[in-house]
């Protein structure tokens, strides 16, 4: 399975519009695999971020008590309504994943620039062109690069290291100090 | 190519009288053109800028680059003290960075290691007004594009369109009450988002309690890197000279520094084209793992290349990899 079809089968598992085959599937891979886990956390996460009804202290064992609930759970067992009882209350989160869904297909067709042809990518297509409709034409040529966070550990912490300097000397702009700090803590390990 | 000479100050240090002075008559000549000049681009950047230095506020906003959208919390204090701030992701990976008058220190779990920098005794009034408006005229086109809201609060949109293919395209999203920053969406040359931040939620409270402003996270067992204090300046000259560089860029400073997770002293010179800033650091001694080539890390390029067995010089900078590379491979061994 693509990692775009299994991201969409965490949307509709978490809004309760999985088919009950798939289901079963899909919570025999969660209770086995931490990053799905980890994934569909982050989505509740977003998502509650996106409708702004994060709670002001956060349970930070929120992906553990999902997947503690979950190595409980028989999978074949699970409905639909289950998986809801089961993960909304765990995450604290009421939440709608297509909302996070869509913000993550909104952004990423911008990022992709592909626009896509679902309601969310329509949207970033529309959204592109209105925001760059002033912007000025440009050789697309650029160089080979490696993504940071698959960098020799060693060389990421020089390079981190340079970076903390670099937002700290480079502050006096208006852009750079807090961006900076946002693209450290955003950086996530390498995916695979 | 040019030599520059080496010193453990800045370079706008050593000319800080008249950069205040020409600041200063900027700033009046931004106020003079009263409320026309508020209302422009440059006059929302100055409000971005003396908000971030001045406001108290908390909020939760998403991030998203390379196809991955996180979420992360953050605590900004402005009072008599000074600005604290605390920074944190809600998702992926757990990183922490916390801020205060003297230093920053950024938590970092992955690698279990902590770094921590002194901070930036910066000019305040450089912080009220871009480095320099002429500069920044010359390299982008700024205008006010329209308004909008974000989360839930009136916002003003700011367009920052590059002329060449040096530098990144900005759109801003500014809270028209505060001036602060709550959206910001940063284009490469194809025009295509490379990065974006958007504010979901936001509170203006009177103060910050310390409690939330302090580290949270453990680090037992992390690895502290902490910048190391300077030997006293040589007043040699340089070893290095520069090629040319990408228009628009000049060089506004050149320090020796101590940079964390380096042992040595690493030259630092900081190019700016009045908004995006260049950073290159030349570290000579025992190197370790080289880094060559390009990394990039959201909108933040990197290149590395080594100038000999024992110099590493790396290019780090919010702008596209050919100003990295440009700017990197101009470096030379003076003659």
């Amino acid at each position: 399975m693509s990692n775009e079809a299994f991201e969409t089968q965490l949307s509709a598992l978490v809004d309760g519009e999985l088919e009950r085959d798939e289901l079963a599937f899909l919570l025999r891979r969660l209770s086995h695999d931490q990053k799905a886990v980890d994934q569909l956390a982050s989505y509740f996460m977003i998502s509650d971020a996106l409708r702004r009804q994060l709670p002001e202290v956060m349970d930070t064992r929120l992906v553990e008590r999902v997947r503690e609930a979950l190595e409980h759970e028989p999978p074949l067992q699970a409905e639909p309504a289950l998986a809801r009882r089961l993960l909304r209350p765990l995450a604290g989160l009421g939440v709608a994943a297509s909302v996070a869904m869509v913000a993550i297909t909104y952004w990423s067709g911008l990022e992709r620039g592909d626009g896509g042809q679902s309601a969310a990518g329509f949207a970033a297509t529309t959204l592109q062109q209105q925001t760059l409709q002033t912007g000025p034409v440009l050789p697309a040529a650029a160089p080979q690069k490696q993504q940071w966070e698959r960098l020799d550990p060693a060389v990421q912490v020089r390079l981190q290291g340079y970076l903390v300097n670099h937002s700290e000397h480079a502050a006096g702009s208006q852009l750079g100090g807090m961006l900076n700090y946002v693209r450290m803590a955003g950086q996530q390990q390498a995916r695979e | 190519m040019f030599a520059w000479p080496v010193s453990s100050k800045p370079v706008n240090k050593r000319h800080r009288t008249i950069h205040i002075g020409l600041l200063l008559g900027l700033l009046g000549g931004l106020l003079q053109a009263s409320a026309a000049a508020s209302e422009s681009a440059v006059g929302w950047l100055q409000k971005v800028a003396e908000a971030a230095r001045t406001l108290t506020y908390e909020g939760v906003f998403v991030y998203q680059h390379q196809g991955a959208l996180e979420a992360m919390r953050i605590y900004h204090r402005a009072d008599d003290s000074g600005v604290h701030e605390r920074l944190f992701s809600l998702t992926g990976t757990a990183r922490e960075i916390v801020r205060d008058n003297q230093k920053v220190m950024c938590i970092l779990p992955d690698s279990r290691s902590v770094l921590v920098d002194r901070r930036s005794a910066n000019n305040p009034i450089s912080q009220l007004v871009p480095r320099n408006v002429d500069l920044l005229a010359a390299s982008y086109k700024l205008e006010v594009v329209g308004e909008g809201r974000v989360a839930d609060r009136p916002v003003i949109k700011i367009g920052i369109d590059p002329k060449d293919h040096y530098r990144f395209g900005y759109r801003l999203w500014i809270d028209r009450q505060s001036g602060l920053l709550l959206q910001a969406d940063v284009f490469d040359g194809n025009g295509t988002a490379i990065e974006q931040l958007m504010f979901t939620e936001l509170r203006v409270p009177t103060s910050i309690p310390d409690d939330m402003l302090k580290p949270q996270m453990p680090t037992d067992g992390y690895t502290w890197y902490r910048e190391q204090p300077l030997p006293a300046p040589t007043g040699a000259a340089s070893k290095w000279k520069l090629g040319d560089l990408p228009p628009g860029f000049e060089l506004v400073a050149h320090e020796l520094r101590r940079v964390p997770g380096r042992d040595g002293v690493v030259e630092h010179l900081l190019f700016s084209d009045g908004l995006a800033n260049v950073s290159v650091y030349i570290e000579k001694g025992e190197l370790g793992q080289a880094f060559r080539g390009h990394s990039a890390m959201g909108a933040v390029r990197a290149y590395g290349r080594l100038l000999d067995d024992h110099t590493q010089i790396t290019v780090v900078g919010e702008v596209p990899a050919v100003t990295v590379e440009r700017i990197g491979e101009g470096i030379a061994a003076a003659d």
